[in-house]
């Protein structure tokens, strides 16, 4: 071939590649999956890859083990850090700091003290010494579901608020790194399976 | 008798294998759609976008620097298409779009027009590109970061090399070699389809396109070294196969080392520059920061090989 030909052949190539290539990323929809298959956390202490889709489909666990605030099924969950928040600090309702302000409650709302310590005499005592976390069947709720049904059912049949989807009207979350660890290392010993807590490398191996 | 015309050349050595510089470069870039026609079954559209996209930049850079340096329009070599088809074969194929025209960018201006254009570039012009991208944005190139969304039928998937760097040998112990070679593995849109770069290499080896004593030198340097690190550690560092399979190596050993300008043409040279570039590799990979050193290795290589040229038969005769 004479270096004319080669030079017509070059520009051939080149406007029709910079064509595909300029239409293809143009028209690739940029979004990631609906449902993530796998995802890189970023993180001080080095990446971690979390597979997903293999904790969905093979370890039998339902999507509300982990997206733990979203009861509705049929919406696809929210991401963590919408609630989790990387400089949030963790706060209960409860206590020192907490949003239940017992005082106004039992004083200035209007209620009996029964209204709440429904127990009768020996409700001043912590509702946590009868409802315990984890434990939850018909005849005792749990921990989390005493409160969310008592403190949520109050407000709701009130028609006040915060009410069911306000978290934040009653809880500051905990940080997101905390809520991470607990919720991946906590379910892990639960199971006997997969990385613990002092298996750091195992989880932040993925480079920096 | 004197002829008037006078030549003035560079400096020796000079090899010429009987074919112009596009044969030799459309005869690479056809041997490389053999792994990079697996890279896009394998990646689908983004990988062919970055790929057209690559070849195509690379194409206009070097037009426009023909351009303002007023020189001969010089797209017709095939050269700049061939970096930027080799460039495109090593990203992951979710690589954002300015990236890859960043990539082509530092390739064929940088790394290749400034030191005076083809045959003058001391270094790997892809080589260098890379080497500035995985220091200045290793994230895109993080191929497990890059390709989360990617759903594959093998298991783990995770980039092989960065699992025996963090977690060590028995992390890839499930991963057999022929899986690797077949391309089930993390990893560049025209690097993980080993069989067909070994085809690739072989028939440019027999065609004399690229430099047989270069690339496999660089294998032997890669089993040599991979195997005395496995031999004295086999719990952190993996074997030789492993390290021919994975990674940039059969690219790198046929593809980048064996780049013209930037490597040897005597006989010794070229093995001491292929082995010394595979030991070089694993050095890397095993001791150093990166996670592959093919790219750091080639580089290294590049940098002594005026030197390792040196070491040629001596010219008999007298001496002017
Ligand atoms: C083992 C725990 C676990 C299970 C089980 C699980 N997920 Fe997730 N999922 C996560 C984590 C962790 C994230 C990351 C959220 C983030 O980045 O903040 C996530 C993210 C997501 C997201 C993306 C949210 C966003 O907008 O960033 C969707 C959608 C999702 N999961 C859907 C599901 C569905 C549907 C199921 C059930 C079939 C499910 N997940 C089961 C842990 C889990
Ligand atoms: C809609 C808001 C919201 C989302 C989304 C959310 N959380 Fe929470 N999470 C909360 C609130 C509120 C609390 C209670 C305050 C606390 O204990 O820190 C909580 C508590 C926790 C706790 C401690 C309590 C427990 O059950 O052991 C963990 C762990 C946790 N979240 C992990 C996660 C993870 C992981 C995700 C994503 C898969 C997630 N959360 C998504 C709001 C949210
Ligand atoms: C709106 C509901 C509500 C009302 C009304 C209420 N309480 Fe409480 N009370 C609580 C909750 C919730 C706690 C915390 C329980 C726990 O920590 O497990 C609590 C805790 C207490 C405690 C233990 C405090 C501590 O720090 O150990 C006492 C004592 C108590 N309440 C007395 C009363 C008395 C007396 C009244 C009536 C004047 C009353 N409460 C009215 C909800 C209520
Ligand atoms: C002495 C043990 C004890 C204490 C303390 C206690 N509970 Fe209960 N709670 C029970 C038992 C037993 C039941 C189940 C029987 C029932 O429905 O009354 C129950 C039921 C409930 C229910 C469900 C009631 C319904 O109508 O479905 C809620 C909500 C609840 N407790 C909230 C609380 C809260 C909030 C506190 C603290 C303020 C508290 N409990 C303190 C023993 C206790
Ligand atoms: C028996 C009914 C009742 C129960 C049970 C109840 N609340 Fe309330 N809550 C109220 C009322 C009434 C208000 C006042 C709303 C207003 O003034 O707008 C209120 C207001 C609040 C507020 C708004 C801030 C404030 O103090 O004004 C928070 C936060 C709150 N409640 C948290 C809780 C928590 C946490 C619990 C459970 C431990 C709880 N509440 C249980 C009736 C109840
Ligand atoms: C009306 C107040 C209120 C609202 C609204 C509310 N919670 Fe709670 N929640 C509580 C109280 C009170 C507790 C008891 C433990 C504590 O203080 O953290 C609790 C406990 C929890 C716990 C267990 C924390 C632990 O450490 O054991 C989780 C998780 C939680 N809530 C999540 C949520 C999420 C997610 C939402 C929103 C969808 C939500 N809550 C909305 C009052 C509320
Ligand atoms: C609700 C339960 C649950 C939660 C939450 C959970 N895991 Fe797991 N994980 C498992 C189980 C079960 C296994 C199975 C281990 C096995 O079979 O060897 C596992 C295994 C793993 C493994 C090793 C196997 C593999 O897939 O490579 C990793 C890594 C892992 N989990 C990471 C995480 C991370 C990171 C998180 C938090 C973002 C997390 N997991 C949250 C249940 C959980
Ligand atoms: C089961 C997997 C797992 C294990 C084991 C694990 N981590 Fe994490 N770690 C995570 C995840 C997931 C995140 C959340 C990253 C993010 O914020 O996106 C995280 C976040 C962090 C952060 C970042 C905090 C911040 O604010 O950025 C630090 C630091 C950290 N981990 C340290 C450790 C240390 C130290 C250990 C061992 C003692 C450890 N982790 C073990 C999964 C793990």
């Amino acid at each position: 071939m004479t270096s004319k030909n080669e030079t017509k052949l070059g520009y051939v190539i080149a406007v029709v590649c910079l064509a595909v290539g300029v239409l293809l990323y143009g028209t690739l929809p940029a979004e990631p999956p609906e449902t993530p298959v796998r995802l890189m956390f970023q993180s001080a202490a080095g990446k971690v890859l979390f597979d997903h889709q293999i904790h969905m489909d093979r370890y039998g666990l339902s999507c509300s083990d982990c997206h733990h605030a979203d009861d509705d099924d049929s919406a696809l969950p929210v991401s963590c850090s919408d609630c989790h928040k990387v400089e949030a600090e963790y706060v209960p309702a409860l206590g020192a700091g907490g949003k239940f302000n017992h005082d106004a409650h039992s004083m200035d709302f209007g209620f009996d003290c029964a209204d709440c310590h429904h127990m009768g005499d020996e409700g001043a005592s912590h509702c946590g010494d009868c409802h315990q976390p984890g434990v939850d069947d018909e005849s005792m709720p749990g921990r989390t579901q005493a409160f969310h049904s008592q403190c949520i059912g109050c407000h709701e049949d009130m028609g006040l608020t915060p009410g069911a989807g306000d978290c934040a009207g009653c809880h500051i979350p905990r940080k997101r790194a905390e809520a991470f660890h607990d919720q991946c290392m906590g379910c892990h010993e639960n199971f006997g399976a997969g990385p613990a807590m002092d298996d750091c490398a195992t989880c932040h191996g993925y480079g920096k | 008798m004197h002829s008037a015309i006078k030549l003035t050349v560079s400096h020796a050595p000079f090899c010429h294998n009987g074919s112009r510089i596009s044969a030799k470069s459309y005869n690479i870039m056809l041997a490389s759609m053999l792994a990079v026609v697996p890279g896009f079954y394998f990646y689908g559209l983004p990988a062919v976008a970055a790929a057209a996209l690559a070849v195509g930049s690379a194409m206009a850079w070097e037009l426009v620097f023909n351009l303002i340096s007023r020189r001969p329009v010089s797209i017709g070599d095939g050269n700049a298409a061939l970096i930027g088809l080799l460039a495109a074969m090593l990203l992951p194929a979710t690589v954002p779009w300015w990236i890859v025209v960043i990539a082509t960018f530092i390739a064929v201006i940088i790394g290749k027009q400034i030191f005076g254009g083809i045959g003058a570039n001391p270094f790997n012009p892809v080589a260098v590109a890379m080497a500035i991208l995985l220091v200045s944005w290793p994230d895109y190139l993080d191929f497990n970061t890059a390709l989360v969304h990617y759903q594959f039928d093998f298991e783990p998937v995770t980039y092989p090399l960065l699992m025996v760097k963090s977690f060590g040998a028995d992390a890839v112990e499930t991963m057999n070699w022929m899986d690797l070679l077949m391309g089930r593995q993390v990893g560049g849109i025209g690097t993980t389809f080993g069989i067909g770069l070994l085809i690739a290499g072989v028939y440019l080896m027999v065609r004399g396109y690229i430099r047989w004593e270069i690339s496999l030198s660089f294998l032997a340097g890669i089993i040599i070294t991979a195997f005395i690190f496995n031999k004295i550690d086999p719990e952190s560092y993996a074997g030789p196969v492993f390290h021919i399979v994975t990674g940039y190596t059969l690219i790198g050993a046929f593809m980048l080392a064996t780049e013209d300008s930037s490597s040897p043409v005597n006989f010794i040279p070229m093995l001491l520059y292929g082995a010394l570039g595979g030991a070089f590799t694993i050095l890397i990979r095993n001791v150093g920061l990166h996670v592959d050193g093919v790219i750091f290795a080639v580089l290294v290589m590049n940098m002594v090989n005026p030197l390792i040229d040196k070491i040629r038969p001596k010219a008999v005769g007298k001496v002017a």
